[in-house]
């Protein structure tokens, strides 16, 4: 299936996802995955997808944030990024700047700070490669 | 102000039997498919043991030495897995729930032994 | 101006789960609302990668009660399509067939609620009578009541006999009259269109900016069903059901609309069932990633797997109709007076468990 996937910096969102919305796309879900880490305990970095639906396609803006890069937040142009970007925090540990409504880490309360980041997988070593 | 198409009905209610059933006095028979619980034919079983690698709330257990098998009512889920990949086809879905227990989960354990028990085993 | 805090939840009577709103109160009139939720966080995507991916469905089935069936059947057309596997059409049009039926049972679910939430209760017991034929009807078929554990990744794992299938359409049909009589008090009577019409409006342009889904947006008049388009609806004749008036009692009355519509869907597939099959074989773990869209019965459903090449996916997100329907209860609530809360934050059709996964 091919999808739609454009690979930008944090820096160029603000400025793609206002013309998304003077376009009159629909944000349709910001979804974040834990990339693998060299070793465990690492903090991982985090790819982030901003899927938007127009007229039925979607369309996806993908930007990998480092650990401890703040990313610029949407809430501002779509009030319901608020919610998918405190859960990504919550969850990922990634920072936002910008929030609209920020829970400041009190959304679901998990007994471990960023479940997801610490269970983030760790890079297998290639078959082959002598170290 | 119109009377509402309900009002009729509610009063005609009045004079109908009621829609529910008095449970557990009057029991519905369960549907032919309906997923109630499962048990066990020991006489087939060969104790492989891949019921209990397949059950995903790890509620059958087979001890192959002792050739015991056992499941724990209350962790089984009735999804069946065990029923399809039960290579003597020797587990059976039964429709009907189990009885509920009490809070000492006395009798939760159904367990199972098979015909030719080594003479070490304790007794069932 | 002195203003008081009223905390909704998490445990009210008028809702179905736990979800907790801090009211600013002027008086009668909610000025603000905060929300909270995380009460039913269960973490469920976590244990994506540490499950095979085939015993996965049961996990995703299990997220929510009501939406049980759409969710494995969306996280398995996630993964096929990762796999590209072809997926057989009577598995497809048994698929169909439960999810209509998951659809009309949802909203019959709902109809009731939202009769309690203004506080006709006579009105909740007769819809929840005509639930449970439905129910009846899914134990008949599947063997269970709310979870199914039928679907998995490349079609179904047991097979529903066409005698079934038409056996259930008829009988549907046979319950039309009733639920015409049920429906047309929702859509007609006085009390209830007093309560409903013109209640937390909400106009199609900012319909399209919060990002709300499902009968939500098509209450505002936008078409968005994302069974348009869809494969699996292919040789189906239905509408999407869109209304203009964007209140309350127009997204009851799209809701009504949906049920007809799945029990006229049901009929035509039972009607013109093949016959090649039920699963397809998988060959190879999947490897790669894919966004899947269901429609479920509170609307989009966004399914996003990604798989490295092993039995374990890397991620599952599931994004639910409700996460993206909250925010516009928090925006809807303004302005509105405290007997009509209630009201409003059902008429997202609120799917708690869905929601926090």
């Amino acid at each position: 299936m091919t999808m739609d996937i454009a690979l930008i910096e944090a820096a160029a969102l603000p400025e793609r996802v206002k013309g998304l919305r003077a376009a009159g796309s629909r944000l349709a879900v910001i979804s974040a995955v834990a990339l693998p880490v060299a070793a465990a305990g690492e903090a991982p970095a985090v790819e982030l997808t901003y899927s938007f639906d127009k007229d039925g396609a979607l369309s996806h803006l993908r930007l990998t944030a480092a650990p401890g890069q703040k990313v610029p937040s949407v809430s501002g142009d779509y009030f319901s990024a608020f919610l998918y970007e405190n859960e990504i925090r919550e969850q990922f540990g990634v920072e936002f700047e910008g929030l609209v409504l920020d829970f400041k880490g009190t959304l679901y309360k998990t007994a471990v700070r960023v479940p997801f980041a610490v269970a983030a997988p760790v890079k297998k070593p290639v078959p082959g490669a002598n170290s | 102000m119109a009377i509402s198409p309900l009002i009729p009905a509610a009063l005609a209610n009045l004079f109908k039997k009621p829609a529910t059933r008095l449970y557990p006095h009057e029991v519905r028979e369960p549907f032919a498919r309906t997923r109630g619980s499962i048990t066990m034919r020991e006489a087939e079983c060969i104790f492989c043991g891949i019921c209990q690698n397949k059950c995903p709330s790890k509620a059958i257990t087979v001890v192959r030495a002792e050739k015991t098998w056992q499941v724990d009512q209350l962790r089984c889920l009735a999804c069946m897995r065990c029923v399809e990949v039960c290579p003597k086809k020797c587990i059976e879905a039964r429709s009907a729930r189990p009885a509920p227990y009490g809070s000492d989960r006395a009798g939760s354990v159904e367990k199972k032994t098979g015909p030719a028990a080594p003479p070490t085993a304790p007794a069932k | 101006m002195k203003t008081t805090i009223v905390p909704l939840g998490p445990q009210h009577p008028v809702l179905p789960e736990p979800l907790s709103f801090d009211l600013v109160l002027d008086n009668e009139r909610v000025i603000d609302a905060v929300p909270s939720i995380g009460f039913i966080h269960r973490g469920l995507e976590l244990l994506a990668p540490k499950r095979d991916f085939e015993e996965y469905v049961m996990i995703a089935e299990r997220v929510c009660g009501i939406c049980s069936f759409m969710h494995g059947m969306g996280y398995s057309s996630a993964v096929e399509s990762v796999l590209a596997l072809p997926v057989p059409r009577r598995a497809r049009q048994l698929r169909v067939i439960l999810a209509e039926l998951s659809r009309v049972h949802s909203h019959l679910l709902w109809l009731g609620l939202a009769a309690d939430a203004f506080g006709f209760e006579n009105l909740f017991m007769q819809t929840w009578r005509l639930r449970e034929e439905v129910l009846d009807m899914f134990e008949e078929t599947t063997g269970g009541r709310v979870i199914f554990n039928i679907v998995k990744v490349g079609g179904m794992r047991k097979d529903i006999e066409d005698a079934t299938l038409s056996r259930i359409s008829s009988r549907l049909t046979a319950m039309k009259p009733q639920l015409k009589e049920i429906t047309d008090i929702f859509l007609n009577d006085y009390t209830v269109k007093h309560r409903l019409s013109g209640l937390a409006v909400l106009p199609e342009a900012e319909a399209r900016e919060l990002g709300v889904v499902g009968p939500m947006l098509r209450a505002s008049g936008v078409v968005s069903d994302q069974r348009l388009g869809n494969p699996m609806y292919e040789g189906l004749r239905w509408e999407a059901a869109v209304e203009k008036d964007g209140d309350c009692h127009a997204r009851c009355r799209v809701r009504v609309k949906e049920i007809f519509q799945s029990i006229d869907i049901i009929a035509q597939a039972a009607g013109a069932m093949a016959a090649d099959g039920i699963a397809a074989k998988i060959a190879s773990a999947p490897n790669g990633e894919a966004f899947y869209r269901a429609e479920q019965p509170r609307g989009e459903a966004i399914y996003y797997v990604r798989g490295n090449g092993t039995r374990m996916l890397e991620r599952f997100r599931l994004r639910t109709p409700t996460f993206a329907n909250v925010p516009a209860v928090v925006k809807l609530l303004k302005g509105t007076e405290l007997a009509d809360v209630p009201t409003i934050i059902l008429t997202i059709d609120p799917c708690i468990s869905c929601m926090e996964r």
